[in-house]
Parts: C-alpha cells; sequence; structure tokens
C-alpha cells in the first residue's frame, strides 16, 4: 500500500468535505502503522479535523511504540501535537521524547514545559493537575541549575503549580542573589506575587522597597503592596518608615497616589486626594486613578473641592490650558457619578464644550480632545435617562446623540469613543453603511478584528447581508490556525518558556473563538439570502460542541467613566448577546438542514436542538425571530420525517403566526434594527422552507398529489403572500423618506441641546438625509428579494 | 498608576485602548509573536490596577560587533495615558534591559522626520539624530514617501560614545545601506 497516496486522497475527501470517506481512508493508512512523516503529518491533520485529538495523537502514540529509537518519529509527533495547540498530546509526546532521548537536555527542558502546560491548562481536572505538576517538578529537578532566565522563569512557574508544599522553596528560588542575577523583569513579578501570597508582610515590605528603590523601578504595584504590609504588620518602624519613604520620596505620580491609597485603609482619604489633585488634576488619567476611592469621599465635600478647582478659571475659558481643560473635563466626570440628580448635566456639559473649542487651535490631528468626553457623558447621561433639561421626544433620542456625536467627530476624526459610540447608534436604528463609515475610520485589523468586529458586525446578515465585508473578517482565523502553531514549536525551539503558555492560549483563544462560531451562521445566512455560494465555511459536526471563548470588547462602549456598567451598552444594542449558544443553536440548525434527507442523522441533530431550545439561557441569547425560525426548522424536520396533513399543518400554522408577529408593523412605528432584522429572518425562513417542501414532495408519495399537496401549496403562497407584504410596506416606507428626513430636521433643530451646540462644522440636513438612505439600502434589498 | 509588566501573547486582546490610536500600527499576529519568542525580556507593557494594557514597547536587539544595538520596534501609550511619564518608563526598561543582560553598546529608533513631538521627546530622553535616512517610509499615493530620523543614545559599553555623531540631521543615507 502507498500510504502517502493513500493519505493524500484522504486529505482530497476531506478538502471535498467528504468526511466520512475521508475517515474511512485515513483509517485504513493508520491500521498499517506508517512511518513517514509527509504521510504520518496528512493523517494527523485529517484526524484532529475530523474526529479530533485523541485519535489524532494515538496515529503517532502507535508509531512511536512500533519506531521507539526514531527520533525524527518522535519529535515529528511532538511538533505535530503543536499544530493542533494538543497540550495533552504534546505532553505524551514530551514524555516518550524525555524517556527515549533523555541525554539532550533539550528534551528534559521540554517535557517540564509541556507537563506545566498540561496542569495548567483551563480545562485541566484535579488528578491533570496533580499528575502533570508533579511531573513537571521532577523534570525540571532533572533539568538541574537554571542556565537561562527563561528556565529560572519555567522552574518558578512550576513551583508555583505545585502549591503551598513549593512555596517555600519557590520564595527562597526568587529572592536568591543567583536568580535576581538575571534582572529580569517577570521574576521580578513573581517575586513580589509570591511575597503576598506567603503572607511575610517583612519580605513583601523588604521585597517592594528594593523594587523602587534600589532597582529604581517607580511601580505602583510595589508602593501599594509596602503600604498593605505596613498596615499589616502594626509595626511603628515599619510604619514610620514608609510614611517617611511617602512624605520624601514619593514625588513620582505612583508614589503620589499610593498616599492615597495608604489613607484609604489608614485614616483621611479626603485630604490625600486633594492633594493628589491639587497636583495631578491636570492629567487625563487623574480621573481613573482617583475613581477606585469615590466610595470612601464625602461627596459634597469632595465636589466642593472640585468646584473650588474649576471656579479659578471658569470666567475665562475661552482661554482655558490644556492643564485647565484636563482639570475640568475630570471634574465633570465626578459630577456625573456623585450627582446624578443634576438637572442641567447635559446643557452644562455642552456649554462647556463651546466654549473650551479655543483650546482645539493647536492641536495636532491626530491627537485627541478631551474636551470630547464632555459631550460623550452628555449623551450617556440621556441614553441613562438621567434628569435632563432638554426635553426630546422618544422617537429622537438617537438622532439627537448622533448628531452631538458627529458634531464631535467632524473636530476629532480619530477619537474612537466617539466613533465606536457612532457604530452603535446608527446600527440601532439600521444604517448600516453610516455604522460602517465610522467604523472604518478605526482601521481595525488584524487581532482587532477578533475583539472590536462585532460593533458592526453583529447580525450584520439580517441587517444589510453583506457578504465581502463579512467574510473579510475570517482572515484572521486562517492567520491563526497557520501561524500560531509555528510559534509555540519556535518557543520551545529558542527555550523562550515564559512564551509557550501565552502563546497556546493565545492560539486557543483564536481557535474557538465566539466571533468564529458566529461568523460560520452569519455567512450561511448571508448566503442564503444573497443567493451567492459560501464553501469554505462548512460547518463541520464538532464544531457544534466546542466551548466558544469570548474575546469581544465590549469595554469600549461602556463610555468614558468605565465604570464597569453594561447596562446603556446592553440597553442600545442589536439584539440579545450572541454567546456560544446562541452558536450551537444555529450550528445545530444548520446541521438539520444540511441532513434534511438523511433519516438517521438529521434525527439526532433534531432532538439536540429540541433539548437545546428547553434551556432558558439560549433563549437570552436568540431575538424572537430567531426562536422562531429555529422552530420552523424544527417543524419542517418533523415534515421529513412524516409528511402527513398534520405534520404539515402545523408548519403552516407555525410560519403564519411568524409572518404575523415579525412581518407586520405597529402603526407608523420607526425603522429600527429589529424591524428590518424581523423581516430578513423571514425571508430567510422562506427561502429554506419553499425549497426544502420541493425537494421533500418531491420524494414522498403523499407529497405528490391530494390533500397534502395542496397544503404545501397553501404554505408556498402564504410565504410568498407575506414576503410580497413586505416588499410593499420597504417601497412605501421609502417613498416617506423625504417628508420624515424634513421633519426629523425641525425637530432636532428645536432641541434644546442642538440648539446650544456649536455644530458649525456640520451639516445637520445632510446627516440627517444620509441616515435616511442608509436605512433605505436595507429596504432596496427587502425589496429586491426573491423567495 | 502604573505597574510594568512582561507581555504575553494573550495581553494582545488587552491592547484596543493602545491600539486603535491612529499612530499605533496593528502588526499581524506573526510580527508579534516572533518578537515574543526572540526577545521575550524587550516586549513588555504598563498596566493600570484593572488590568488595562495603558502602553507597551516591543523592542530587539540587533548588530555585530561594535553596532550591537538595542532597537525600539514600536512605542505607544493610550490617549488617556500620554503626559504622565509612561513613554520615558518603557524606554528606561528597554534601555536597562539591553545593557544587562544583552551588553548593547546603544539603542536606537526610527521616527518620521516630521514628527517633531516624538522626535523632542527623544531628545528630552537623551537620544540624537545619528543619520537621516531618505525616504525611508514609502507613502500611499498621493502621499510622499517620507525620511526618517535614525535616533540613538549610548550604552555604558559604549565607553567612547562612538555610536553618536554631531550633526546627523544632516548625513543623509539610503534605506538601503540601514538594511546592511
Amino acid at each position: 500500500m502507498n500510504t502517502f497516496w493513500f493519505s493524500m486522497k484522504a486529505y482530497i475527501y476531506s478538502l471535498q468535505r467528504k468526511p466520512e470517506d475521508a475517515l474511512e481512508i485515513a483509517r485504513q493508512v493508520a491500521e498499517t502503522t506508517p512511518s513517514g512523516n509527509d504521510t504520518l503529518d496528512l493523517l494527523y491533520g485529517i484526524f484532529l479535523d475530523l474526529s479530533g485529538a485523541a485519535e489524532a495523537g494515538l496515529l503517532y502514540e502507535r508509531a512511536a511504540k512500533k519506531y521507539p529509537k526514531s527520533e525524527r518519529v518522535v519529535t515529528s509527533w511532538f511538533w505535530a501535537t503543536s499544530t493542533g495547540l494538543d497540550v495533552r498530546g504534546q505532553q505524551k509526546a514530551a514524555m516518550a521524547l524525555q524517556k527515549s532521548f533523555g541525554s539532550k537536555r533539550e528534551y528534559t527542558l521540554w517535557c517540564a514545559a509541556s507537563c506545566y502546560l498540561a496542569a495548567t491548562q483551563d480545562d485541566a481536572t484535579d488528578m491533570e493537575k496533580m499528575l502533570f505538576g508533579g511531573l513537571a517538578k521532577r523534570m525540571i529537578a532533572v533539568a538541574g541549575e537554571a542556565v537561562t532566565a527563561e528556565e529560572a522563569i519555567l522552574k518558578a512557574r512550576i513551583l508555583k503549580t505545585a502549591g503551598v508544599t513549593a512555596q517555600e522553596e519557590l520564595l527562597t528560588f526568587l529572592i536568591d542573589e543567583e536568580t535576581e542575577k538575571w534582572n529580569n523583569l517577570e521574576l521580578a513579578v513573581l517575586r513580589l506575587e509570591v511575597a503576598i501570597l506567603s503572607e511575610k508582610w517583612d519580605v513583601v515590605f523588604s521585597v517592594a522597597k528594593k523594587t523602587i528603590f534600589t532597582e529604581l523601578r517607580d511601580d505602583y504595584e510595589s508602593w501599594k503592596q509596602m503600604a498593605i504590609a505596613a498596615h499589616k504588620l502594626q509595626h511603628a518602624a515599619v510604619t514610620t518608615e514608609y510614611e517617611t519613604l511617602l512624605a520624601e520620596k514619593s514625588s513620582t505620580r505612583n508614589g503620589a497616589l499610593a498616599a492615597v491609597y495608604y489613607a484609604s485603609i489608614s485614616g483621611d482619604v479626603l485630604e490625600a486626594a486633594k492633594a493628589y489633585f491639587e497636583k495631578y488634576g491636570r492629567k487625563q488619567c487623574a480621573f481613573e486613578d482617583l475613581k477606585p476611592f469615590i466610595g470612601s469621599l464625602d461627596s459634597d465635600k469632595w465636589l466642593e473641592f472640585l468646584e473650588s478647582k474649576t471656579s479659578q478659571f471658569s470666567g475665562t475659558l475661552g482661554n482655558a490650558t490644556y492643564d485647565q481643560l484636563n482639570v475640568l473635563v475630570n471634574t465633570r466626570k465626578f459630577v456625573y457619578i456623585m450627582q446624578p440628580t443634576a438637572v442641567s448635566y447635559v446643557l452644562d456639559n455642552i456649554n462647556l464644550y463651546n466654549a473650551l473649542l479655543s483650546t482645539l487651535v493647536n492641536k495636532v490631528d491626530t491627537e485627541y480632545f478631551y474636551g470630547d468626553d464632555l459631550l460623550l457623558l452628555a449623551v450617556q447621561w440621556i441614553l441613562e435617562s438621567r434628569p435632563s433639561s432638554s426635553k426630546i421626544a422618544e422617537k429622537d433620542i438617537i438622532m439627537t446623540l448622533i448628531v452631538i456625536l458627529e458634531t464631535a467627530a467632524s473636530r476629532d476624526k480619530h477619537q474612537f469613543y466617539v466613533r465606536l459610540w457612532l457604530v452603535r447608534l446608527y446600527l440601532y436604528i439600521g444604517c448600516f453603511k453610516e455604522a460602517q463609515i465610522n467604523y472604518t475610520h478605526l482601521s481595525i485589523k488584524n487581532i482587532q478584528i477578533d475583539m472590536l468586529s462585532h460593533h458592526l458586525m453583529t447580525r450584520v446578515s439580517t441587517l444589510l447581508p453583506v457578504f465581502k465585508t463579512l467574510i473579510a473578517t475570517r482572515e484572521i482565523y486562517d492567520m491563526n490556525a497557520v501561524q500560531t502553531p509555528k510559534y509555540v514549536k519556535a518557543a520551545y525551539q529558542a527555550g523562550s518558556f515564559s512564551q509557550i503558555h501565552g502563546i497556546t492560549e493565545f492560539g486557543k483563544r483564536l481557535t474557538n473563538s465566539i466571533g468564529k462560531g458566529i461568523l460560520c451562521i452569519e455567512a450561511k445566512r448571508v448566503g442564503r439570502l444573497t443567493s451567492l455560494k459560501t464553501d469554505g465555511l462548512g460547518i463541520n459536526p464538532q464544531m457544534i460542541d466546542i466551548k466558544w471563548i469570548d474575546n469581544r470588547d465590549y469595554q469600549l462602549l461602556q463610555g468614558v467613566l468605565k465604570l464597569g456598567d453594561k447596562s446603556v451598552e446592553e440597553k442600545y444594542s442589536i439584539g440579545p448577546r450572541q454567546g456560544g449558544k446562541w452558536v450551537k443553536a444555529f450550528m445545530l440548525k444548520e446541521s438539520i438542514l444540511e441532513a434534511l434527507s438523511d433519516r438517521e442523522k438529521r434525527a439526532a441533530f433534531v432532538e439536540r436542538l429540541k433539548t437545546h431550545l428547553e434551556d432558558k439561557e439560549v433563549l437570552l441569547e436568540v431575538t424572537e425571530a430567531e426562536k422562531w425560525s429555529c422552530e420552523v426548522i424544527l417543524g419542517l424536520a418533523e415534515v421529513a420525517v412524516n409528511m402527513t396533513q398534520a405534520t404539515v399543518t402545523s408548519l403552516q400554522i407555525l410560519l403564519s403566526k411568524g409572518i404575523a408577529e415579525f412581518g407586520n408593523s405597529v402603526g407608523e412605528a420607526a425603522i429600527d434594527w429589529l424591524w428590518i432584522h424581523n423581516r430578513f429572518i423571514i425571508f430567510e425562513t422562506a427561502k429554506i422552507v419553499i425549497p426544502s417542501l420541493d425537494s421533500l414532495a418531491s420524494t414522498s408519495g403523499s407529497g405528490r398529489g391530494g390533500k397534502v399537496a395542496a397544503l404545501i401549496s397553501g404554505i408556498k403562497k402564504s410565504l410568498i403572500a407575506g414576503t410580497d407584504s413586505i416588499k410593499d410596506e420597504a417601497r412605501s416606507r421609502k417613498d416617506l423618506r423625504s417628508k420624515w428626513v424634513k421633519e426629523t430636521v425641525a425637530r432636532l433643530n428645536s432641541y434644546e441641546v442642538i440648539e446650544q451646540l456649536n455644530t458649525s462644522t456640520i451639516d445637520l440636513e445632510s446627516i440627517v438625509e444620509r441616515t435616511g438612505k442608509s436605512q433605505d439600502d436595507s429596504l432596496t434589498m427587502l425589496r429586491m428579494m426573491k423567495v | 498608576m502604573t505597574s510594568l509588566k512582561p507581555f504575553h501573547a494573550p495581553d494582545l486582546f488587552k491592547t484596543n485602548a493602545v491600539n486603535l490610536d491612529v499612530l499605533t500600527e496593528n502588526y499581524h499576529i506573526n510580527f508579534y509573536l516572533s518578537y515574543l519568542v526572540s526577545w521575550p525580556t524587550l516586549f513588555f507593557s504598563t498596566e493600570n490596577p484593572q488590568g488595562d494594557i495603558t502602553g507597551y514597547m516591543m523592542g530587539k536587539t540587533e548588530g555585530t560587533k561594535t553596532e550591537w544595538h538595542g532597537h525600539v520596534t514600536c512605542l505607544s501609550v493610550a490617549a488617556d495615558y500620554r503626559r504622565i511619564g509612561l513613554a520615558r518608563t518603557l524606554v528606561d526598561n528597554l534601555e536597562r534591559r539591553s545593557e544587562d543582560p544583552y551588553n548593547a553598546y546603544f539603542i536606537d529608533l526610527f521616527v518620521r522626520a516630521s514628527n517633531i513631538q516624538a522626535i523632542n521627546m527623544y531628545k528630552d530622553f537623551g537620544y540624537s539624530v545619528f543619520r537621516r535616512v531618505v525616504e525611508y517610509y514609502s507613502g500611499d499615493p498621493p502621499e510622499p514617501s517620507e525620511d526618517a530620523f535614525d535616533m540613538r543614545k549610548p550604552l555604558r559599553r559604549d565607553v567612547k560614545r562612538e555610536s553618536i555623531r554631531e550633526d546627523g540631521e544632516n548625513f543623509r543615507v539610503s534605506p538601503e545601506e540601514v538594511y546592511l
């Protein structure tokens, strides 16, 4: 048997998405225990993709058993496991390598590193933690004294994993001169961490003091830990020493802030905070620095103090300096939190923004204008429905905020908080193209795609199904699959042990990224709605059970205050946040559709989707229309099992209910993302149901004539009528566009917030017109849709 | 408040506040990973107590003999954390690591000749212009190409301060000469 030839054949089948055929051949070849590298690599990749790491690893394990003296086979096994970021497999291969070729020290180190990796992976069992942690400790001892800083880091991390029993040994190792000679930041950070864990506060104090005053590394964490240690020790000499250090040597920002921290645990924080603000209130980060102490401050006294600082220059804001601008904005942030009943907050911020525009004169284009935060705070205040002197009609809130933010963006085009909020608000009212313009300003690429593309792409298939923009987000996942494993290998080879764990975790987070799972579903939906072929984004049954990892950054939209309060961001989101349960539901839905004519496979997926939809948490992640679309697929699957009057009628009822609920407007409700989303879901469902029923009817005796056939014909007619009605409404909505623009502009201009804001750099009417046109793009697509 | 931390690959998921800056390049992942693997001690960040990354430095060592030096590949600080000395903290640390363990003669970096703010900042840190690299930054038409200043600061090993020169602004070289 030419094992390579057959492996290649299996590989081609896998590319052609014929997993059963590919696996059948691969298993036949694997039975022969091949030893050629190319063959083994091909087979490993096939098993990894189609049946999982266990079978892939078994292939090499057998080969290594059969050829134990072949260093080539065993090292290939070790490197192959890095391809799939298979930590358990890598540990096994490393043990084999060390056992057979342990005279090479590097193999012992690789073994220690991979045991450590296996002990610290997220899903390691207690047994694995103990077993692999113990093995790692034994192997690092076998390797002997560390000869590089990276080896010392590996040893320290292994000892840290070993728990309490090794803590003394670890601390001794880290504060040993031989270890300190490496002058290594990672070891220094570990040294303080381990000292804190040991709760030996005298050691903590001396380690932290050494960092700041001997190594001359001005480090807030060290200043803070010295304060904690001094407080815990309750020893007059230490307390006096720390207080003296604070008084005499805390000239840096970290030292000054440590004085605030020390006051917060030992005395009155107000005076310390005042002293800090006197010195650093003119820095942008002053609010962030003092935020943790807000709860300990007397609101009235603190705001009174801030008022005294700003009143010194409030009469001459037109000539405000950069420092004064910062003091003012920092103050307004405290007012936001500490005075939630301030009725004039929004207008005050707008007036201050106007007054501070003079400081923009010398601003470099690429710098940010801190005054934008005043507008962002005003926007957030309105979104949170706080008291406002300005009465804005509910239907105009989003457009009003868009005008405010467009004003900020017109003077500060790179301000990303402003741009991200514009993306969100435009999407919220169903304006994909306007959202995209703002998103494009942010030049999001590479790893940022995984963290940030959801801002534009959430439920994009049902807002404006655009394949090119969507599929561009795939690049990062393809790149990760190829590049990251290479660097796991490179880190082992270079002896960069401090990085192996991180690179492996990084690779896994992208491989199992929820963004990737959503992309697969969205591409299917877009493909279906636009009749595009979406080959290459096939949903592998293995993907259904992936534990998806969420790398998406929502924090940036929690406002410039970054309070961790998700309410505003969630209130104005494009549907419930899609999580792993959302992905699973739709992967099952797609799997049912792919197997609609395969009774056995289909039945398993149907049962799983039924059970899945009974989980209340799933319902927290899907929109009502999405839930309905899944139920329709279950109804369709029932028809596929048994095409009777009962099953077809049941499907018909379900479809009619959905069209009535999601396809009809109540009165002249404003168009927003949900209006558009619901209608695209109806179209997508129609595009699934009609051809599927045709196909099922042609292969079923009962579907070809009589009452069942008539019922099917009725379903098709009602679906076409329902979608035609949506098209008609889309047309009439579009026809009303110019009237809408005119009326909206008039109303916006009458609001006090818009009247007072200096909008000289924008054209309000043009913004409203563009918004309307952007909504029309979706309406046009709905009108052109064929079912 | 700032603490200096070693950078690890998952930290890339925490760089948005820094990398959304218009002047900060977002590289391919292999670029970041290659630096982490090759120079793990020369890639580090500043963090606030919430664990947010507020700035970072990507550095490397290169060259031979008296040209053996540390290099600033990327230095960036989040907008909210500017003008508080973070850049100096990051550069200081790179200098320290370049001296020990790398024993380099000097540190260098490239900066756009038009970026007066950055040039002045580095001068304040003790760097001087060593040479002007003509059309080092190729422009996206219609934007023209731009010259770079190669700025250097001698480290302890360069006792005679041979790695720097007077009047470097007027010492012109081509990009090819830099790559040699």
